[in-house]
């Protein structure tokens, strides 16, 4: 009699594995926003309701940001198989969105 | 075919301003999406291209693809190429997350424009009510023909375009998604398909309409209008331009009409198959503009949609297709990430189209004066124009 597998998932599960992933990432960063918008309209009104969150379209500096805090999300999330690749410091402080004091940010 | 991508304007016509949006949920979805497709091709594309060139297979392939004579076909070639590229995790990576959000570009769309249905028709008979009272008294106005009993092709009507669940006429809101989630969310990003990484299609269409040679027109066709996106930037271009757009997609042209109402342009637009019939008269246009069409159509009806243009069209006239570059014109690895489309977005004519040359069908349909060049990174679009000779005698003796 044979042990029966306890690899569930064969390899070609991998793609579908990886679906999961992004539509976890895609949720994280959902809430991620909203919570971002939250803080922005308790910050200048005081108080929110659901209604004002669900309505809420952000422009000008505040969509800029939340843009850059997307993109910065997005290729930490999405780009960390690359990071197993590519760590050195000058690319680990870029990918984080920073700079290495007094070098460039495309050294080695 | 055509995509809305951005629809508030400036120039919209002046009236009331009645607004939509979608819900911060729908709009953060789509938008995530449209991060990841920033580095999918801004960040991982790149890797992967070099990975490519610099790999002793993929650097014989490429001085291949180069050669006056080559040794491989095209075909043999790309093939070779698919396998050099799928050996390296970061390029299996990166079509990975095309797919992805060509995917979630309708699983995450379609929800976010259903939960607003009702606020999105109010705002559009909002619009449509501005646009009916900004209206000029006597201006001369469009008009929309469809026909119940037109044979749609086969080749056609099976596809679920860009992986579009049932196709262009799949969804009554469709027109709403690509103007209000994934044309502003996804697709202003640039980076799919043939599109260049922070590539617009809106401003590559205007770029597209400069490729006409004469300062004027009086009547211009556009086969394949789907809506009113392109004829839009005719209308600024020509102004004075009387217009006709022609389409399978009675969605579209429905769209379309509404579009140009609200835009404030006259246009005529007409459900027909060009590869067929377009129904229009011998000679009666001075222009004929195509945008991201040919790639659409088996060869078979490329090559006898343009034998239809140059039926259509006056002795002496132009004709400007804009659509993704041959594959000769691309370098090897690009012209694997132009290849896997066909596969991998429902693009099945994708491929057996970038084989080919627009040139060549332009001159078997008996256009001279052809010429074909890029416009804009990665070669897209690629422009090809020519000119109807303007004597029967010069006709024949092109033929």
């Amino acid at each position: 009699m044979s042990t029966p597998a306890t690899d569930y998932l064969p390899p070609e599960s991998t793609t579908d594995v990886a679906r999961m992933v992004m539509a976890l990432m895609s949720e994280v960063w959902i809430a991620r926003d909203r919570q971002i918008v939250t803080e922005y309209l308790l910050e200048t009104k005081g108080s929110v309701t659901r209604a004002e969150l669900d309505d809420f379209v952000p422009t000008g500096e505040l969509a800029e940001a939340i843009a850059a805090e997307r993109q910065r999300f997005a290729n930490l999330v999405a780009g960390a198989p690359l990071a197993a690749r590519q760590r050195s410091v000058a690319q680990i402080l870029e990918r984080a969105g920073m700079a290495r004091p007094g070098t460039s940010t495309s050294g080695s | 075919m055509t995509f809305l991508t951005r629809l508030d304007d400036g120039s919209l016509k002046q009236g009331h301003a009645p607004s939509f949006a979608l819900s911060q949920r729908g709009r953060a979805g789509l938008e995530i999406l449209g991060a990841i497709q920033t580095f999918s091709s801004g960040t991982l594309r790149p890797v992967a291209a070099a990975t490519f060139a610099t790999s002793p297979q993929g650097e014989a392939l490429s001085a291949d693809h180069a050669a006056e004579h080559p040794a491989l076909s095209q075909r043999e070639r790309i093939a070779k190429a698919r396998t050099v590229c799928e050996d390296d995790p970061v390029y299996r990576l990166e079509r990975f997350f095309q797919r992805y959000v060509a995917e979630e570009n309708f699983n995450r769309g379609i929800p976010a424009i259903e939960e607003r249905r009702a606020q999105f028709l109010a705002y559009d008979a909002a619009m449509e009510n501005a646009a009916g009272e900004a209206g000029d008294a006597g201006a001369e106005t469009g008009s929309l023909t469809l026909d119940e009993g037109l044979e749609i092709p086969r080749y056609y009507a099976r596809v679920e375009w860009h992986l579009e669940p049932g196709g262009w006429d799949g969804y009554d809101l469709y027109g709403a998604l690509f103007a209000f989630g994934v044309g502003p969310y996804v697709f202003s990003k640039g980076g799919y398909a043939a599109v260049g990484i922070g590539d617009d299609i809106v401003n590559q269409r205007v770029k597209t309409i400069a490729q006409f040679p004469k300062d004027s027109y009086a009547r211009i066709y556009e086969p394949g209008c789907g809506g009113v996106s392109t004829l839009k930037a005719v209308h600024g271009r020509f102004p004075e331009a009387e217009l006709t757009g022609a389409d399978l997609s009675p969605l579209l042209l429905e769209n379309g009409a509404r579009m140009a109402r609200r835009f404030g342009f006259p246009v005529h637009l007409k459900q027909a198959d060009c590869a067929k019939a377009s129904g229009e008269a011998d000679a009666s246009y001075d222009g004929v503009i195509t945008y991201a069409l040919h790639h659409e159509l088996p060869p078979k009806a490329n090559r006898a949609l343009l034998a239809e243009m140059f039926r259509i069209l006056k002795p002496g006239a132009d004709i400007v297709l804009a659509d993704p570059p041959p594959f000769r014109a691309v370098s090897m690895f690009h012209a694997v990430i132009l290849d896997w489309d066909t596969h991998h977005r429902e693009e099945p004519f994708f491929s057996a189209v970038l084989h080919e040359s627009l040139e060549a069908m332009l001159a078997e349909a008996g256009f001279t004066q052809i010429e074909s060049y890029p416009l804009g990174q990665d070669q897209y679009p690629w422009i090809t124009r020519a000119r109807k000779p303007d004597t029967p005698s010069h006709q024949e003796a092109t033929r």
